[in-house]
């Protein structure tokens, strides 16, 4: 097997990504261990399993080839980059999801991922019927215990979700990756006819992250907001670039990207619409935005629009800034320190993929995890 | 903090000087005013007393029971009683009025923090009390606020953090006379041994709700009288003009002598 990898090996190109130097990350040829550990916990609601809601954990079962299920290979194409690739060969562990047509969920399905001190590759395949109304939480994490601190990890996860007509999905992603972990992450969404997409996703992974998000609106009068929130600390680099494309016609979409650079760390924010000849009427907007707070570190909000359709309407902006010292002299007049004041600065702008989100419970771990990055204490320092 | 004391206080800003030797004492328990022509300082001094950085002070000391306190930073003196209402407060998109006050007075309050739970009351009681709408928690910072809001914001802070000397800083512009009157009950209802406010001001108005037991003029960038509230209601009669001819200070006041050529 590793020969015919090796063998195929020229065949895909690294994924794009601009402004990071995946090369020198060295996420090719990893060597994985097939046992490797992926705990998958997960909850669906009664309500969803009587519905004929099936979740299937790829590290214990062999994918379920259900008729119909599409999102195997189909969205997220092997050939479409060589981590992709690899990680579809091997992955070890991960999730199969299906939302049969017409499931209407009050409650969210929550799937946790949490891997072990090994190189890992991940596989995640979700399928939502037509009709179907759900909110799906998900989150990726390595383990958080000081044993092994200094074995490094390398890895990769490739997810693939097909929205099927007038379906509405709320997806809520966490990734929260630890400070070993170098990894590509690539999730691939299509959405057919009439199809809606609330996408949010915390970027919260602590050491080397590119987190590839692509949305593709296949079918007329498709839509999808994509937001990103991310934290970048000291020495970290995480990248974000979020992808929509569009094809069929009547198509809108919003892509609305929020970091902060907290220390000498690095924040990269790619935004990419594509418009395709005949998606008429498309309507595509974007949005990236990055606070400093030290001057040591690199942030950078790179926006792209690729227009061959004339009957559309596409916006775009970008900004890397300082906090603002206006409001934070504010905030410190009535006797916050700065690093408080600070603190509440950031806690707004990464709470902002809160907004609207609802009461459930579950919904706790996306503030939780938000809160946990921004007073982490670095204890070496 | 028992009193304020501003000695010979010579300020500038890039350079130019706007102080130039003011002198003050705010006793616990009173009520101070400042009056004055535009440009002569007012607002510097409120900035200098707070120490927002972009004030130097070149001369003179600021005193708080004795202390000086020209190496304190601006959070620091907020803890140790200082408040100021401002007169223009920013917006914090993000944050909430709740979270932000919440964290206000638990910044005086490091090893006793109010809950979430407690402080609701407390904040539920001042906003009612304040006439302000129910949503005003959850909204962001002074977001969406109208000119009057703010100001009546800044009073619930007042309010909740409860500060010794709290310096209001033209909290009446802007204002019609029913959020004036609300303003107002806020800051009487402070009245106490343990504060004290000065209040800067253009017009007499506000001083007929709020009653000084100081009135001060500034002019040319010092206090050239105080008095009782009389000198108040002297200044909208007469202006400032009166005042400074019969002290024979040599200061163009504005609209004066305008060159209409």
């Amino acid at each position: 097997m590793r020969d015919e990898m090796k063998e195929q090996k020229s065949r895909a190109p690294l994924p794009r990504f601009d402004k990071v130097n995946l090369k020198a990350w060295q996420l090719e040829d990893l060597d994985l261990n097939k046992t490797a550990q992926h705990f998958l916990k997960a909850v669906v609601p009664d309500e969803a399993t009587k519905a004929g809601v099936t979740l299937i954990d790829l590290a214990n079962q062999e994918k379920n080839t259900v008729p119909g299920f599409k999102a195997f290979g189909q969205v997220a194409k092997a050939n479409q980059d060589r981590l992709t690739e690899e990680n579809q060969a091997s992955y070890q562990g991960g999730y199969q999801l299906l939302v049969p047509a017409g499931v209407q969920l009050t409650k969210p399905i929550f799937v946790q991922q949490i891997l072990g001190h090994e190189n890992f590759a991940s596989r995640a395949a979700i399928h939502i019927g037509a009709g179907a109304k759900v909110t799906i939480l998900e989150k990726i994490e390595g383990p958080t215990d000081e044993t092994n601190l200094q074995k490094k990890v390398w890895g990769s996860l490739v997810e693939e979700l097909v929205i099927e007509r007038e379906a509405d999905v709320r997806l809520i992603t966490i990734d929260e990756l630890n400070k070993q972990t170098t990894a590509y992450l690539n999730r691939q969404i299509l959405l057919e006819e009439g199809a809606n997409l609330d996408w949010r996703l915390a970027g919260l992974s602590a050491h080397q992250v590119a987190s590839s998000q692509g949305v593709l609106l296949k079918g007329h009068g498709s839509q999808a907001k994509v937001q990103v929130v991310a934290l970048a600390r000291e020495k970290e680099q995480l990248g974000f670039q979020s992808q929509v494309n569009h094809v069929g016609r009547h198509t809108v979409a919003r892509i609305d990207q929020r970091g902060v650079n907290m220390e000498a760390g690095q924040l990269i924010f790619n935004g990419i619409g594509r418009i395709n000849l005949g998606a008429k009427e498309a309507d595509a907007d974007q949005k990236s935005s990055i606070m400093m707070l030290s001057e040591k570190g690199r942030g950078e909000a790179n926006p792209l629009l690729l227009i061959d359709e004339p009957d559309v309407t596409a916006g775009h902006a970008a900004s890397v800034g300082q906090i603002d010292q206006e409001q934070l002299a504010y905030l410190m007049s009535r006797g916050l320190r700065k690093e408080q004041a600070e603190q509440l600065v950031i806690r707004g702008v990464l709470n902002h993929i809160q907004t609207g989100i609802g009461q459930d419970e579950l919904l706790a771990f996306l503030e939780n995890s938000i809160e946990r990055k921004i007073t982490y204490y670095e204890p070496t320092r | 903090m028992n009193e304020l004391t501003i000695k010979n206080l010579h300020v500038s800003v890039h350079d130019k000087e706007i102080l130039t030797g003011v002198n003050l004492v705010i006793r616990s328990g009173e009520m101070h005013a400042i009056m004055g022509p535009n440009g002569t300082g007012k607002s510097t001094l409120s900035a200098a007393i707070m120490g927002d950085p972009n004030y130097q002070i070149t001369a003179g000391k600021i005193e708080i029971d004795g202390e000086d306190v020209t190496e304190l930073s601006v959070d620091e003196r907020a803890r140790s009683g200082l408040f100021q209402a401002m007169q223009y407060p920013s917006v914090v998109p993000g944050v909430t009025n709740f979270e932000f006050m919440k964290a206000a007075v638990n910044a005086r309050r490091p090893d006793k923090p109010v809950s979430s739970l407690q402080f609701m009351k407390q904040f539920e009681e001042k906003r009612a009390f304040l006439a302000m709408k129910e949503e005003v928690g959850h909204r962001y910072l002074n977001e969406g606020f109208s000119g009057g809001e703010k100001k009546r914001n800044e009073i619930l802070q007042m309010l909740l953090i409860q500060p010794n000397l709290a310096i209001l800083d033209e909290i009446d512009s802007g204002l019609d006379i029913d959020a004036l009157k609300v303003v107002a009950k806020g800051v009487n209802s402070m009245r106490s041994a343990h504060f004290s406010t000065l209040m800067i001001t253009h017009y007499q108005r506000l001083l007929d709700y709020i009653v000084p037991d100081q009135v001060h003029v500034m002019m040319g960038g010092q206090i050239v009288k105080s008095a009782g509230p009389d000198l108040a209601k002297r200044l909208e009669k007469e202006g400032y003009a009166g005042l400074r001819d019969e002290l024979g200070l040599d200061l163009s006041l504005t609209d004066e002598e305008e060159d209409w050529a």
